[in-house]
């Protein structure tokens, strides 16, 4: 009896791996190979850009589209700070006057006439870059990559975008949210959010305007995840940056973060974690000083290709694994299998299937072995 | 089961599959956005089959769709054959259906060889015979293994010949010996060129 079906690695629970930290230009960096960093070290002075953001002045002020720039308080082109007058329209007697301020240090770059959105380009930014875990420094290259030695948790998601971000991971209370844009305000910046379901487009775009770090979703729409990776299968989906990273742990559509990944990422809310979306991994750094003991043992090659996700492999089941379903219903639910059939079944599409009994939290289905999947 | 040929491995542009072009086959309502979610998701998981007739309907569409853009993956128009991967029918069940779902896309002419194949080789299952001119109106008279059938014309016709070496005669023509099998012999008497 044929009893193959998909394996896939989730998560790799705390492992010695590599983390890559970049500061542009090579002769700022501070640290030598060797050296064993603590969290707060600073590994040098990097010149963050940060990207875009956009800005609907016309919404904003209730004014035609076309009439935008008569209202702006600076010309296109020119330098603002955060907190500056960037528009303003006036009332009449006092009354209904509206302003807007700029949210943060850019440049006015266009205006879109046609929908009245005031483009910003945010001002390079000098910041110190601090390691972010308890690790040894085990290559400098000269395009200015830092490859450090560290412990952590590794989750692997299925597709995303971005490259790696840096910032404290903030969870929901529940894994079935589906993530609004109401939801993600100034405090949100730099965070790495978990958004539980479903990310929609515009918190997405909201995402990106509040300089959040980045996403964790259980599902995103085909079609958002298209204009984002341009195309919805994972071995074609070119490396891409909308200012943010992304990563999806589960697949298309409104999907609840698995248990075994939620239950993690609960246990590191509040703490700092490297998220990478071309590379769909986030790294939950140890955060145990005692951690470094353990880091010495081991050596790596700093050309381990540690960023790269494991890819599925095809195993022979049994009885007794832990299964998620990978097809409706109940789509992204964990499990166990208790019982596979000896006969194949005739489902009512027609197909002949072995059929395996997977006990999950709160009742037990008979599934397809084709639409289950191992998790190792 | 999982590690065999899915469409997915097969054809390489399934990703660019525009969605419009699917609902046209679709009898089923469905929201574009969630046919556009379950079309991404057969893509991610390509080992999954689908459970009820629904999700058949989904996936034979897509598979209409695939075919098109991709004919010669399937149907070598010079060696007249038309090649389908044996793993296939663990995905849609019916190589009945399979070949004429590829029928209503691809459109063959005179004879041709229809065969699976597996990691043991091609084996013929049967044979299309697309004649050029029918000349009744209604129905057309074939004959095959002795036995007569009327079939309608503007249709596509399934006759069952599980024998290696069938005698096919079509009204007075002269008769001919074709390849049966498992699939059996199909007439097509569509008169115009196919489309969805």
């Amino acid at each position: 009896m044929n009893l193959r079906v998909t394996a896939r690695m989730r998560i790799k629970s705390r492992s010695i791996t590599h983390v890559h930290r970049t500061i542009a230009d090579a002769s700022k960096i501070k640290v030598k190979i060797g050296q064993v960093l603590e969290p707060h070290d600073v590994l040098g002075e990097d010149t963050i850009n940060v990207g875009f953001s956009s800005l609907n002045i016309a919404r904003e002020l209730g004014v035609a589209s076309s009439q935008v720039l008569k209202y702006l308080e600076r010309p296109l082109g020119s330098r603002i700070y955060e907190g500056e007058l960037l528009a303003s329209k006036p009332g009449f007697w006092g009354m209904g006057k509206r302003v807007i301020t700029s949210p943060t240090d850019c440049i006015l770059e266009n205006v879109d006439l046609e929908t009245g959105e005031l483009r910003l380009k945010f001002l390079p930014k000098k910041n110190p870059l601090f390691s972010g875990v308890y690790g040894i420094v085990d290559e400098i290259t000269s395009t200015g990559d830092i490859v450090i030695r560290t412990l952590g948790t590794e989750i692997f998601g299925l597709f995303g975008s971005g490259k790696q971000r840096f910032g404290p991971l903030i969870v929901p209370n529940r894994k079935d949210v589906i993530f609004s844009k109401a939801e993600i305000t100034k405090d949100s910046k730099q965070q790495i959010l978990v958004t539980g379901a479903l990310i929609l487009a515009d918190a997405l775009r909201q995402a990106v305007a509040m300089e959040v770090g980045g996403i964790v979703a259980g599902g995103i729409n085909a079609k958002d995840a298209r204009s984002i990776c341009a195309s919805v299968d994972p071995k074609k989906q070119v490396h891409s940056d909308i200012g943010l990273s992304l990563m999806v742990t589960e697949g298309y559509g409104a999907l609840p973060i698995g248990d075994d990944i939620f239950q993690i990422l609960k246990e590191h809310e509040g703490k700092y974690v490297f998220l990478s979306g071309n590379n769909p991994r986030l790294l939950l750094p140890s955060i145990e000083p005692d951690s470094i003991i353990r880091i010495r043992k081991v050596a790596l090659s700093p050309h381990a290709s540690l960023e790269k996700s494991p890819n599925t492999r095809i195993i022979e089941t049994a009885v007794g694994e832990s299964v998620r379903l990978i097809w409706p219903p109940y789509m992204g639910s964990q499990g166990q299998i208790v019982a596979i059939d000896e006969q194949p079944t005739l489902l009512p599409s027609g197909i002949n299937c072995i059929m395996a009994t997977v006990e999950l939290k709160l009742r037990k289905l008979r599934v397809p072995l084709n639409n289950l999947e191992v998790i190792v | 089961m999982p590690g065999t040929v899915s469409i997915v491995d097969f054809f390489s542009n399934l990703d660019k599959v525009p969605l419009s072009n699917i609902r046209k086959w679709l009898r089923i309502k469905i929201d574009p956005h969630i046919l556009e979610n379950f079309i991404a998701n057969r893509i991610l998981y390509p080992s999954t089959v689908p459970v009820d007739g629904n999700e058949v309907e989904i996936d034979l569409a897509f598979f209409r769709e695939a075919v098109s853009l991709e004919p010669k993956k399937l149907y070598d128009s010079l060696g007249n054959k038309l090649i389908i991967p044996s793993q296939f029918l663990d995905t849609f069940g019916s190589l009945q259906e399979i070949v004429f779902c590829i029928l209503e896309v691809v459109k063959t002419s005179g004879i041709v060889g229809v065969y699976t194949k597996d990691e043991r080789g091609v084996n013929q299952i049967g044979t299309i015979i697309s004649p050029k001119i029918i000349i009744q109106p209604e129905t057309t008279t074939v004959m095959v293994n002795g036995t007569t059938y009327q079939l309608k014309n503007g249709y596509l016709s399934l006759v069952p010949a599980t024998n290696r070496h069938a005698k096919v005669r079509i009204l007075d023509d002269e008769e001919i010996f074709i390849s049966g099998g498992d699939l059996g012999i199909i007439f097509d008497f569509r008169k115009e060129e196919v489309k969805p």
